[in-house]
């Protein structure tokens, strides 16, 4: 996986899922407490990464030292993206460590619809979502002067222009909007137990275009569970 | 042999139709277009398959299997016809029933279709072989 995304790439991919952390996180202290990252996501994090990294993870025997590299992994990152947008530059992060945000996302994800039920997501993250985002998506996703449908297809084309993914498309009917992606970078994940136990519900693409559709429209919407196949996903969002 | 023509017109429509859902169907992820497009053409084959080839097939089936080293190709269109065939109509009736194509089952159903689709190819290949070797 290293290097199939370029450096820009990988930056932009972190960017963003960091906007999706952010969002979870600051609900997650909202609604379940501030050591809601500690005594809930942890764990199911170091489940994720065991899932999603199989081939590291066997190098790893012990489980608690897992938990402990991903907790300094969590507190260290977010200084390093930081300094990252700084510079400009991804530096040394590698794949490995944007499946271990994935699987951070996850672990929130699984807390969420465990603790809270998926309606929380749905009501209260996406909305934090689409407020955060504005500090890592292009503006021009973000401005309001621009019609919703030309940004979503602008939001289609900058994920693959990236190469996050091989095909994306967005489509519009009378009451939802679908946004569709395929030969996602990161869909071998799809393989794990935890997306064929219906652990992971949303696909981040959708979630992002979620917030988009939240930002342009000024109110919650619905973001239906994504429907992933073995290379991709369709996520249906409806506003409210 | 104008029927032959004309359900060779009418094959090279359904698999030019079944590519086309593959392609704006399947790889687009618009499950619309490729749940409408399978039903359709695995329906209009099988009327073709049934009122034609079948009948076809009883008529010549003697002379193909008194020498079927030299009628390979006819027996390799008919049986790959019918793997394909078989295999196309277990995923239509399959994903009848599971029509929220849950992950489990499509990364198990996946290579079924990839493999049903290479073979109605294959065996409309041999057909199209088959049909001009004979009348050209």
């Amino acid at each position: 996986m290293q290097g199939q995304l370029g450096e820009e790439s990988e930056l932009n991919a972190v960017f963003l899922y960091m906007g999706i952390l952010d969002a979870y996180e600051a609900v997650g202290v909202e609604l379940i407490g501030p050591d809601v990252l500690e005594e809930h996501v942890l764990p199911r994090m170091t489940y994720y990464v065991r899932e999603f990294l199989p081939e590291i993870f066997s190098e790893r025997a012990d489980s608690e030292e897992l938990t402990t590299e991903l907790r300094r992994f969590l507190t260290e990152f977010r200084a390093r993206v930081e300094d990252a947008r700084e510079k400009g530059v991804a530096g040394a992060m590698t794949m490995e460590e944007i499946w271990e945000l994935r699987a951070a996302i996850f672990g929130f994800e699984s807390v969420f619809i465990n603790i809270l039920g998926d309606s929380a997501i749905k009501n209260y993250v996406l909305i934090r979502m689409a407020d955060i985002l504005s500090a890592y998506l292009p503006e021009s996703l973000l401005d309001p002067q621009i019609p919703l449908k030309t940004k979503l297809e602008s939001y289609a084309k900058y994920i693959q222009d990236n190469k996050f993914v091989g095909f994306a498309r967005v489509s519009f009917g009378d009451d939802e909007i679908s946004v569709a992606a395929n030969r996602c970078e990161f869909s071998r994940i799809h393989d794990s137990e935890a997306y064929r136990n219906l652990d992971v519900r949303f696909c981040p693409w959708g979630m992002i275009a979620s917030a988009i559709v939240a930002a342009h429209e000024g109110k919650e919407t619905n973001l239906e569970s994504s429907l992933f196949t073995t290379k991709g996903s369709v996520s249906k969002i409806k506003a409210k | 042999m104008q029927n032959s023509w004309m359900f060779l017109g009418i094959e090279s429509l359904i698999v030019a139709v079944l590519l086309l859902g593959w392609y704006f169907g399947a790889r687009r992820l618009n499950f619309n277009i490729h749940h409408l497009v399978v039903y359709t053409v695995i329906l209009a084959h099988a009327l073709v398959v049934f009122f034609w080839m079948i009948p076809t097939a009883q008529e010549i089936s003697n002379w193909v299997f008194s020498n079927p080293i030299g009628n390979l190709r006819l027996v390799l269109h008919f049986g790959i016809g019918m793997v394909a065939d078989i295999l196309s109509i277990a995923l239509a009736v399959l994903f009848i029933f599971r029509r929220d194509m849950p992950l489990s089952i499509l990364r198990r159903a996946r290579p079924v279709m990839i493999t049903t689709l290479t073979l109605w190819v294959i065996a409309y290949g041999l057909g199209v072989v088959n049909l001009l070797l004979r009348y050209l």
